[in-house]
């Protein structure tokens, strides 16, 4: 049995503000600890050195962090923290402050002992960004061709290195995206981040090559009469469609990246079998995807349902090559990725700001918040190589063009935090 | 009536629109917008008072197989599948077939509590027997293990009563609160905050606390907890009819001092008192540690002054330990570690878990928390009670989204989601604004969509 006192040799008891000096460019006096052991502190700065370089002294790297932050402007944060003043030039700590403090790395002691829950976790895991795609298709105004741009140039600064951009769809039926064309001509010379675009046919799959798409995504579903009502196609018609763009994609050298959708349940059939959906990944594997999401459309997932399905698929397709997909209609996406996480998935799909509503319940949220995801994978300890606070202003940017608040908590929540006595 | 000729004209015109648009070309958008909604008459069915009917015997577990739904577990089921096929999913359109939920029940009566536990509970009616892994028995155990742990039953202390309202801007009339309170009762919830006995000078909002107890003197069988910061309000809340109470320390010396006016050790002392006089009075003594994983003063709060005050509460005699995160920064990374703490000091079966959502973490935190063997949670209908630190930003978690998760898990709650949710409708409209959870918003839109057509 691991006693408190095993506990406290753990790095994560010692409190963060030490750490956070080695952050600043200047030592900061505040208020510390008293069983605070030197050694310990100076050891814990060191490894956090050498696990966040960018965090360095290095003088361009810490002015690039600030003036990011300052426009943001997270300084309510350190305020209600109590800190000195002039750790509002390094806010980026202060958001560090309240989601790093134990798990700057996992700590081993708690994996040990309640291994089952933490050990599963990869230590990497990639975040998807499909906000410029699913997001924005799902908005009832048209956003400009240049502010999605923007958008996407913003994600790519906060280290997301998957972002999906559009969709080759007929205008006539997603008129969000009829500027397909010219929001990959405008993020044409990004470097470094991959592009994925939505091909429903040969047709858009043609066009999306000719605008120079360098990844392209297939949108089977795993529920018969989804598939009818959705795609006009049955199951197997769709796979045969898919079959041919992943075969031409082929002789292009593009991936591919599969999407299964309804993988829990459906707005018509009630829940889903996980057969099914394993069924469907296999073919999808097998014809040569290189990544399968699985979403979950309607958002009723529960571990309860979420567990079975993702364990039929994994008898199928290898864990590395899954991802999944959830939706935060019922508010349980966070708990089903959580549970997808212990199984050993390690890509998870998300939409900044959480754009992107349910178009099953008008006003219901949809895709689940990149904040909240990379909130909780901070806590973790697991690596995302997204930064929390340039994202948060990727999603303040498009929040604002659209002219309402941000469907994520972390971001609502890190933005308005101030100081304020409660009474009991 | 000729509205309703009307309407439905206008639907099936829509219908056949839609028909023809659908056919009209291949490239299918990936929006989904444009399908039909469900049938009106499934919704309205769903959230009348007698729309959740529960199945057969369920080898005494008392629940509805159906994710995101329970029904109160005290009847036997006697009903009329047919009618209670019409309301299997929420989200699911309405065809139905009698026959196969007679086979489904048939198949699921021979394959035993565990898997219900897992979720095959949730196998649709017309897939079930088409799963060649539908029965649990032959996935591999160790798959499991991350659900193995959660237990059967956990209970939910209601706390928007008190931990909401007290939150609130505007008073709340305290007609509202009682029915409020009323209504939370027939949902099958056992445990409801029904006020605090502080100071109206603090907490403007719960000065009617008098008389909120005399308005629920009556409700029986519900445990009804006050908050009693010291000795003076214990004896208000006795004199008042209060049978149970509850305190409230903090982790964090900082937090307490600004919060209570007073550092952690005299809050204690003050408690000690409390205690003492509930003990001989025989009143139960639920206590509470603020502030188990963050501060807003201090940063992050090691998790040995969490188990330190945790243990400090139990030796003093309260019978369980509800540990919260106050300003909702806990990821599993945090919570796990705090948890092992407290729990080698306090049993498990003495604790509580109090997560806000103000991050949006709390239901993976709670999850991690079930999985790690505890069996209570705290929870506010409507997610009411904001985050007094983050003006704006959500607060407690919302019950109705723990119940669709706990239910989703196969947990036993004794709570019908179906009631909540227009408890959670009543307290919101009374408020003016919209409600905290999303499992409401989510299938009262589908509701207010679906009537519109």
């Amino acid at each position: 049995m691991i006693t408190i006192k095993g506990m406290q040799r753990g790095r994560f008891l010692n409190p963060i503000p030490q750490v956070v000096t080695g952050f600043s460019s200047s030592a900061a006096a505040i208020p510390t600890c008293s069983s605070c052991d030197a050694m310990d502190t100076a050891n814990q700065l060191q490894s956090l050195h050498s696990r966040y370089p960018e965090y360095t002294r290095d003088s361009t790297k810490a002015t690039e962090h600030r003036s990011a932050f300052n426009k943001y402007n997270i300084r309510g944060l350190s305020q209600c923290l109590n800190w000195p003043k002039r750790f509002n030039h390094n806010s980026h700590a202060a958001s560090y402050l309240v989601n790093h403090h134990f798990t700057s790395d996992r700590n081993t002691d708690a994996k040990d002992f309640s291994s089952k829950l933490l050990k599963g976790i990869p230590d990497f895991v990639k975040i998807v960004e499909v906000g410029p795609r699913d997001g924005l298709q799902n908005e009832k105004s048209i956003v400009p061709t240049d502010v999605k741009v923007e958008l996407i140039k913003l994600l790519v600064s906060s280290g997301l290195s998957v972002i999906e951009a559009t969709s080759f769809v007929s205008p006539k039926w997603v008129p969000q995206l009829a500027d397909a064309k010219d929001v990959l001509e405008g993020i044409q010379d990004v470097e470094g981040v991959s592009f994925p675009v939505l091909t429903p046919n040969l047709k858009g799959f043609e066009a999306a090559v000719a605008a120079g798409a360098k990844e392209v995504a297939v949108f089977p579903a795993a529920s018969e009469s989804f598939s009818k009502a959705n795609l006009n196609s049955g199951i197997e018609d769709n796979l045969a469609r898919c079959r041919d763009i992943a075969s031409a994609s082929r002789s292009y050298s593009i991936p591919v990246r599969g999407y299964i959708s309804c993988v829990v349940g459906c707005p018509f059939e009630g829940h889903v079998a996980p057969a099914k959906v394993a069924y469907v990944a296999k073919a999808l594997n097998e014809m040569g995807c290189s990544e399968i999401s699985l979403g979950d459309t309607i958002g009723v997932g529960t571990p309860g349902t979420v567990v079975p399905m993702l364990e039929a698929v994994l008898d199928v397709v290898p864990v590395d090559k899954l991802a999944v997909h959830f939706h935060d209609t019922y508010g349980q996406a966070l708990s089903n990725t959580l549970i997808s996480l212990q199984m050993g998935i390690s890509v998870v799909d998300s939409s900044v700001s959480g754009l992107g509503g349910c178009p099953y319940a008008k006003g219901a949220t949809g895709n689940v918040a990149t904040e909240d995801v990379v909130y909780m994978l901070d806590g973790i300890g697991v690596k995302t190589n997204v930064d929390l606070g340039k994202l948060m202003q990727a999603g303040d940017f498009i929040c604002k063009h659209l002219g309402r608040a941000s469907n994520s908590r972390a971001a609502t929540a890190l933005s308005k935090v101030k100081a304020h006595a409660s009474k009991l | 009536m000729l509205l309703d000729i009307l309407a439905y004209t206008v639907s099936f015109a829509n219908f056949l629109q839609f028909i023809h648009f659908t056919m009209s070309s291949l490239e299918e958008p990936l929006g989904l917008d444009k399908l039909p909604s469900m049938n009106t008459v499934d919704r309205i069915q769903r959230f009348s008072s007698g729309a959740c009917r529960p199945r057969e015997d369920n080898f005494g577990m008392g629940i509805c197989f159906i994710e995101g739904r329970s029904c109160s577990t005290s009847n036997s089921c006697d009903e009329d599948n047919e009618e209670y096929t019409a309301e299997t999913y929420p989200w699911k359109r309405h065809t139905r077939d009698i026959a196969q939920c007679r086979t489904f029940s048939q198949k699921t009566m021979t394959k035993g509590r565990n898997s219900m536990k897992f979720g095959m509970i949730d196998d649709s009616l017309s897939d079930f027997h088409s799963s060649p892994r539908g029965n649990s028995k032959d996935i591999p155990h160790s798959t499991h293990k991350f659900l193995s742990s959660i237990p059967s039953y956990v209970k939910i202390v209601e706390v928007g009563p008190r931990d909401g309202l007290q939150n609130e801007k505007n008073t709340v009339p305290t007609a509202v609160k009682i029915e409020l309170i009323h209504r939370l009762a027939s949902c099958g919830l056992s445990v409801i905050e029904a006020t605090s006995f502080v100071s109206p000078k603090w907490v403007p909002q719960l000065a009617d606390a008098k008389d909120v107890m005399q308005g629920v003197h009556g409700l029986e069988g519900i445990r009804l907890p006050v908050l009693t910061p010291n000795l003076r309000g214990f004896d208000a809340a006795i004199a008042a009819g209060a049978r149970e109470v509850a305190v409230f320390a903090s982790a964090s010396e900082s937090f307490s001092k600004s919060n209570i006016n007073c550092n952690i050790e005299e809050s204690l002392v003050r408690y000690r008192a409390v205690t003492r006089a509930a003990k001989e009075l025989s009143i139960p003594v639920r206590g509470y540690v603020s502030c188990v994983i963050g501060c807003p003063v201090e940063g992050p709060i090691p998790p040995s002054k969490v188990a330190y005050v945790a243990k400090e509460l139990y030796d003093m005699g309260c019978f369980e330990i509800s540990l919260g995160d106050t300003i909702g920064v806990g990821t599993p990374g945090t919570v796990v570690p705090m948890l092992l703490a407290v729990m080698a000091v306090v049993p498990t079966e003495k604790l509580a878990v109090h997560f806000h959502d103000t991050y949006g973490q709390s239901l993976s935190n709670i999850l991690v928390s079930l999985q790690m063997g505890i069996s209570t949670v705290d929870s506010s209908i409507a997610g009411l009670g904001g985050c007094p630190y983050a003006k704006g930003a959500s607060g407690n978690v919302a019950t109705e989204d723990v119940v669709y998760m706990l239910n989703g898990l196969g947990v036993k709650t004794n709570t019908d989601l179906g009631k909540l949710m227009s408890v959670g409708d009543f307290i919101s409209k009374q408020l003016g604004r919209p409600s905290g959870s999303k499992t409401a918003v989510a299938l009262s839109q589908v509701t207010a969509e679906a009537s519109k057509i």
